[in-house]
């Protein structure tokens, strides 16, 4: 294990979480840009947009609305790249997709306890910010850049150490576990992998659904299957044309139909 | 005269990038907006020291909407504390805090519909569907984030810098504006453009995968497109995802040992 290259990319990853929460929400975090930069810095980009495109399409439902706190899809992606490209390393005859789902299924409780830990970290705050209020109240305003560096660092921490942990004390522990299990279990994580990305998919159908949506999805889906088929390349133009058609014919019949029931 | 120049308003409108930084179960975003918003009240309140100590009373207090949309209370209080009268610091107390309280849901609502129902799924969609259309390389993938990152931030812009602006200046126009925006339209169109993308995505998705348990191609995308509408009916009964994922883990053992 090449341990310089997993602490550079443990405090990448830690700085990219901060974006899916605490700092600015440019959408930088995303699972697949993290899975990318992990895979790319380990040596394999491949393995790292797989896991992250499957982890993205996955929890693509999870906003963090009011006191709500989802699973930490940053640290999934990373986790299960990190162990990913790892094992594949290590065991080079071992099945690819089999790796794939073992490493997700590492990363999976990673990133929910990371949820966890973010639900003890909003706690500390509470005592932060009480500690520091009547200086705040005094007009000593400084203090607000204490407690905002202050909650900063202490979830950087508290991901940086966990991070470290699992990946560097629980590696051999995981390769041990997953040399040890029996042939039908291995083809067992073969069949899930296989339907991860429909997973993702379905999430997404169901987040989108409507009525109209659902109907477009059903007329274009097979059209879209036989065009993929009869060319060899995927045609980007195509795509993007059609999308634009698209959504200037909806766009009007929905203004049109709101107009005439408001006339 | 106003005191407040637009460059001050946009270092508030920078600052609530970190409105967030410090939440906390139980005034949630409360620091965070009086870290923004503390520059401007000491330009309103500059020979007035207990007018800032009032000030920041009110602003410690409790606060939470959507992080895009707080700039639009942000806009409008730091209007309200520079026009109001600050003989009766008690009554304006209340004014600006029952202004505060009637945005901040309202805003809560509408973003938390358009950014994180609509916009980010769209983005991130989009995204990923270039990636799984033109391969998973190092290429693609940059393209697909880059895709992805404009879709989603040149509305968040707009939105936070155009209402953080225009509450300041017209804030009393505020509920006008957001009345006379179409969200519920602009939510549909979203969604029903994601579901042409994702439509595309699928079949492009079952064209490219190099995974195949069957290896008839048909016969193996034909499984998938079945497994694909029975979660679809698991996710419509509300079923939870991760249930969802731990019955496909059992299923598949149970299948791999019956293959033998």
């Amino acid at each position: 294990m090449e341990l310089d290259k997993i602490f550079l990319i443990s405090l990448i990853a830690v700085i990219l979480e901060l974006d899916s929460y605490y700092i600015g929400m440019f959408l930088i975090s995303q699972p697949i840009i993290i899975g990318g930069i992990t895979g790319y810095v380990l040596g394999n980009v491949n393995a790292g947009i797989i896991i992250g495109s499957i982890v993205q399409l996955i929890w693509i439902n999870n906003p963090p609305v009011g006191a709500f706190v989802p699973p930490s899809t940053t640290t999934i992606s990373f986790i299960s790249t990190v162990y990913a490209v790892i094992f594949l390393k290590i065991l080079s005859n071992a099945n690819q997709d089999a790796i794939f789902m073992f490493s997700l299924l590492i990363g999976i409780p990673c990133g929910y306890f990371v949820g966890q830990m973010d639900i003890w970290h909003r706690k500390i705050n509470v005592k932060i910010i009480h500690f520091f209020e009547n200086k705040i109240k005094q007009c000593k305003t400084s203090y607000l850049i204490i407690i905002q560096l202050l909650s900063i660092f202490i979830k950087s921490i508290l991901n940086f150490t966990l991070f470290l942990l699992i990946i560097i004390l629980g590696f051999s522990l995981a390769e041990k576990i997953y040399l040890s299990l029996p042939l039908q279990i291995i083809r067992s994580l073969t069949i899930s992998f296989w339907i991860m990305p429909v997973v993702g998919l379905a999430v997404l159908f169901n987040m989108l659904y409507s009525k109209e949506g659902a109907r477009l999805y059903g007329i274009l889906f097979f059209p879209s299957y036989i065009f993929f088929f009869a060319k060899d390349a995927v045609n980007l133009s195509f795509f993007i044309i059609l999308t634009i058609v698209f959504v200037f014919v909806i766009f009007s019949y929905i203004i049109f139909k709101h107009e005439r029931a408001t006339k | 005269m106003k005191k407040v120049n637009i460059f001050s308003l946009l270092i508030s409108g920078l600052k609530l990038n970190f409105l967030q930084a410090s939440w906390n179960f139980e005034r949630l975003q409360n620091i965070g907006f009086l870290f923004s918003i503390i520059n401007i009240l000491k330009i309103i309140y500059k020979n007035n020291i207990e007018g800032l100590k009032v000030a920041i009373k009110r602003h410690i207090e409790f606060f939470n909407t959507h992080i895009f949309f707080s700039s639009a209370v942000l806009g409008m209080v730091s209007r309200l504390e520079e026009d109001i009268d600050n003989s009766d610091p008690e009554k304006k107390s209340k004014e600006i805090e029952n202004a505060k309280i009637g945005v901040m849901g309202p805003l809560a609502a509408i973003g938390d519909s358009i950014f994180w129902s609509a916009i980010k799924p769209f983005a991130l969609l989009s995204g990923i569907g270039y990636t799984y259309l033109m391969g998973f390389s190092a290429d693609s993938l940059i393209w697909g984030a880059i895709t992805s990152i404009i879709i989603y931030n040149l509305p968040r812009i707009f939105v936070k810098y155009y209402l953080l602006i225009e509450s300041y200046y017209n804030y009393q126009k505020l509920f006008f504006l957001l009345q006379n925006i179409r969200f519920q339209h602009l939510i549909k169109v979203i969604k029903i453009t994601g579901m042409i993308l994702l439509s595309i995505i699928t079949a492009g998705y079952l064209y490219k995968k190099d995974l195949n348990l069957i290896s008839l191609r048909p016969i193996d995308n034909f499984l998938l497109i079945i497994i694909f509408i029975l979660i679809i009916m698991a996710l419509k009964r509300k079923t939870a995802i991760s249930s969802i994922l731990i019955s496909i883990i059992v299923l598949s053992i149970i299948i791999s040992y019956i293959i033998g």
